[in-house]
């Protein structure tokens, strides 16, 4: 049987050779991948919804086999302290919010809906495949958080509490209001033209006055919800602008709107002039297409980008001491070592709930959860998220660690010493914060070409009433009246929200989240990016650069390799990971020791062999040593065999963006890695602006005094420690991969963490600006055509309809051209 | 033309209770996910097709080495 080319049928991955797992759904033996999907898909037929396989239009995601841990901890959500963070609570249930991953169609949302349908105690549940999220509402007596939680796990998707935050819960409402603006526009915007189509003809062929004044009238009803309902937002937003002593789009638009509708209702009143209701509510109802659209691709960016920010709480291992022994462990740090053996429980809590003097173990590879001072054990520490730092930090007894961080190869215990709300990571919250409230702004496009509107079209308005005043007064001011409508502002104020939708649409499509409103209108203005070093430029990782082999052995340089990898799969620290590609695995190294912050021995093949420091192996041999130098090198019963030089891996499209951006702009890498380490990189990269040893707070201060010599600068990275510095710069971007701090502080998500990305938006920005220039073009083309003939009387409410709505759509259609995935701009990078 | 007098009214009467329906149906959330909404005509509420279940008894199989 060939087994190779087969599909998994339940997540359409290709099935490994050899491996036969399958199950029986609708009466078809199925083949299976994993037995992480064979679960899944046994479940969905035990549960009798094999439906889903019929009707799903996308495959399923891989299912994960079900990790006991991540059960466990999700038992932790259960507990009433954290629950208040993000549940509702009525009288009989609880409402929680979840955020859903591996929903990949709307199938997957009944999926669940049907699973979950089934619990007891289970009030009602739904899910939006759109958002990814679920609304569950349950009896807290019957059924617990975790089991809810579990359930939909077991069914192959993963699900955590989610907190909306406010900005959110506003969007939402927001949302809701604009649809029902935007309905009763469109409703009524249908009538109002239906019967002016019957005043047009009445214009051409004769109508009798009272079906005219009758048709009016009604017109006058139905535009009144538009003017007073529908539009309210422009009015608010004109007003809003007013107070602060600017003009923007909405002014000119709620002026065009308000004058129109008065004039009309005038002319219906006193049964004279003409009537524009018609282009009333066509205006109003296109301007909110436009805001609405534009509303939507923002809020749905935000969305996405907020299902990035798990709410999963931190845990800790709390380690209770014998209570006799612990008065004395508090009280002298250094004796605790003793008291290890007195340790009467660990249990799991969520870190939020640690108090000061708490004792913590933390494993290997866990993240710290409190700030505290170590009583016990050595380790190393990854600090690159909070100080870009790439290389561990050692931590001894007394040495001081801080949350956040992730602990390397070694078991630490750590009394803490600070409450979770008074952490070093929240102190640069809490100044990433501050530095938001100050974020520096440049005036948009849009509002400038308002305040020139505004002037022109009042100038001209006084200008034609006071002209016609001079020779046919009794029409003066319905002449004047036309000028103001035909020149309203329709298809000048569609020109900049389209074009950013499209463009945010464009961008979205790619991977590239655009958070803030600002960014493709600032992006063609930057001069100059700022990079960080750690896990922005670089991988965060290291590789290998170089390998010298100084035995006359007649070994080769693979073979090196693999008794290296042999070894170094034993340790945790960064520099042995690298080494992990190149392992062979038939080598096997037996009594293996990790020497934390040294290095590994072990005996491979019966030979004792040491790899690590050069400084912990090449004190023992004194007659090499040239070599010291090295990162890393491997020693063989006394030996020296090989050196190995490690590098930071730069990410494989660095070079070719600073290239790109090099041309036109100023590059500058800040970072909290020491200077000799960001040199190197630079000089890799050609950078010629290099600052390194930088904390959070200097960075944002380096990063301010460029701004002082009048640049606009967007800045890129990834770490709790550039949170600050985002705040004060125009635009700030943060990969996909980095910390939730950074992401949720920054402007623009890079979700596919590519750099190239980087210029694939400086592109599209500079795109989108041009497709605005020729909006705004073709916007003051019609009026400048439209406002002479107004101007002279020669206008007709039929002419004023046309003439907006086609303009309109030329401007609509132009900015949707920004949807085009331009091979141009993918390929030329 | 008096006619219009009455069915004009008529209309607009029609058109209220679509912008009821339409307010009721954005304050019910239907619009909050079109996808699922669309999809939901696809699937059979209830799923108890009884006679069947004798067949759809699990059946797995799983060997190993091939």
């Amino acid at each position: 049987m060939s087994t190779a080319s087969r599909l998994c049928f339940h997540c359409n991955e290709p099935i490994p050779v050899g491996l036969d797992l399958s199950v029986n759904i609708d009466n078809t033996i199925q083949p299976m991948c994993c037995i992480g999907c064979q679960a899944v898909a046994q479940t969905i037929v035990d549960n009798n919804l094999t439906q889903y396989y019929t009707v799903r239009t996308e495959p399923a995601t891989k299912g994960a086999e079900l990790v006991p841990e991540q059960l466990q901890k999700n038992q932790l959500l259960d507990e009433a302290v954290l629950q208040s963070e993000f549940i509702y609570q009525d009288d009989d249930f609880k409402e929680a919010i979840l955020t859903v991953e591996g929903i990949s169609c709307a199938a997957c949302a009944w999926l669940i809906e049907m699973q979950l349908g089934k619990l007891k105690g289970l009030h009602s549940i739904s899910v939006n495949a759109t958002t990814q999220r679920a609304t569950v509402k349950w009896q807290d007596e019957t059924i617990k958080l975790s089991e809810i939680l579990n359930t939909i796990e077991h069914i192959g998707y993963q699900a955590m509490p989610f907190k909306a935050n406010e900005v959110e819960l506003r969007n939402k409402v927001q949302n809701k209001t604009f649809i029902k603006r935007l309905g009763i526009s469109g409703i009524l915007m249908m009538q109002i033209m239906m019967i002016a189509i019957g005043l047009y003809f009445g214009a051409f062929s004769g109508i009798g006055e009272n079906n005219k004044v009758y048709l009016r009238w009604i017109s006058f009803i139905l535009v009144l919800p538009i003017v007073s309902y529908g539009a309210l937002p422009f009015y608010i937003g004109a007003i809003n602008a007013l107070k602060l002593k600017r003009l923007s789009m909405d002014v000119p638009v709620s002026i065009a709107i308000i004058l129109a509708f008065s004039a009309s209702a005038w002319a219906t009143i006193t049964e004279q002039g003409e009537v524009y209701f018609e282009s009333v509510s066509m205006f109003t109802f296109l301007l909110l297409i436009g805001k609405f659209l534009e509303f939507r691709a923002r809020s749905h960016a935000a969305q996405v980008s907020a299902n990035l920010l798990k709410l999963m709480p931190m845990t800790a291992t709390r380690v209770v001491i014998d209570e006799s022994n612990k008065q004395q462990a508090t009280s002298n740090t250094t004796t605790n070592t003793t008291n290890a053996s007195k340790v009467i429980k660990e249990e799991l809590v969520a870190a939020k709930l640690l108090m000061v003097d708490d004792f913590v173990l933390i494993k290997p590879g866990e993240t710290i959860p409190a700030d505290g001072i170590v009583t016990q054990g050595y380790s190393q520490v990854n600090e690159a998220m909070l100080s870009g730092e790439q290389l561990p930090v050692n931590k001894n007894i007394e040495d001081t660690v801080f949350s956040g961080t992730i602990n390397g190869d070694g078991n630490l215990t750590v009394k803490v010493t600070k409450l979770s709300n008074q952490s070093f990571l929240s102190q640069l919250i809490r100044l990433s914060e501050q530095s938001q409230a100050h974020k520096p702004k440049l005036a948009k496009f849009s509002d400038k070409v308002a305040q020139y509107f505004v002037a022109i079209i009042l100038i001209t308005a006084i200008g034609t009433a006071l002209y016609w005043q001079q020779h046919l007064p009794e029409q003066a001011f319905w002449i004047t009246l036309s000028v103001l409508v035909a020149t309203c502002p329709c298809a000048l104020s569609l020109a900049t929200p389209t074009a950013l939708t499209c463009a945010t649409t464009r961008l979205n499509r790619d991977g590239i989240m655009i958070k803030s409103a600002h960014v493709m209108e600032t992006m063609p203005k930057v001069d100059t990016f700022a990079f960080d070093k750690t896990g922005t430029i670089t991988t965060g990782e290291f590789s290998i650069n170089s390998t010298n082999v100084i035995a006359s052995e007649d070994l080769t340089i693979d073979d090196v390799l693999a008794l290296a990898a042999a070894l170094e799969s034993h340790s945790e620290h960064p520099l042995a990971k690298p080494f992990i590609k190149y392992r062979d695995f038939t080598i096997h190294a037996s009594n293996v020791e990790v020497h934390s912050g040294k290095g590994v021995s072990g005996m491979i093949k019966g030979k004792v062999y040491h790899i690590g420091k050069p400084s912990w192996l090449i004190a023992e041999l004194t007659d090499n040593q040239d070599y010291l130098s090295a990162s890393c090198v491997l020693v063989c019963e006394q030996k020296l065999i090989a050196t190995f030089n490690l590098l930071d891996e730069i990410r494989p499209d660095a070079q070719e963006l600073i290239n790109n951006l090099k041309s036109k702009h100023q590059v500058v890498m800040l970072s909290g890695d020491s200077q000799k380490a960001c040199q190197r990189v630079a000089e890799t990269l050609s950078i010629s602006a290099c600052y390194g040893n930088l904390s959070a707070q200097e960075k944002m201060l380096k990063l301010q005094s460029i701004q002082q010599d009048n640049k606009t600068v967007a800045m890129i990275g990834d770490g709790v420690n550039d949170s600050p510095v985002f705040g004060a710069a125009h635009v700030s971007m943060a990969m996909g991969c980095g910390t939730d701090i950074a992401k949720s502080g920054a402007d623009v998500i890079l979700l596919n963490n590519q750099l190239s990305s980087i210029y694939v938006m400086s592109k599209v920005a500079i795109k989108t600006r041009a497709i605005i220039f020729q909006n705004y073009l073709w916007a003051f083309g019609y009026n400048a055509i439209v406002l002479p003939l107004a101007v002279s009387g020669n206008i007709t409410p039929y002419m004023a309809v046309i003439g907006m709505s086609a303009s309109s759509i030329l401007v609509i259609t132009n900015s949707l051209r920004l949807l085009k995935n331009n091979k141009k701009i993918s390929n030329n990078y | 033309m008096s006619i219009i007098y009455i069915l004009i009214p008529i209309a607009i009467a029609f058109t209220a209770l679509g912008v009821y329906l339409f307010f009721w149906a954005v304050k019910t959330e239907q619009f909050d996910d079109l996808e699922k909404q669309g999809m939901s005509i696809l699937f059979d509420d209830n799923d108890n097709d009884n006679d069947k279940n004798s067949d759809k008894l699990p059946v797995v199989k799983k060997q190993s080495n091939k």
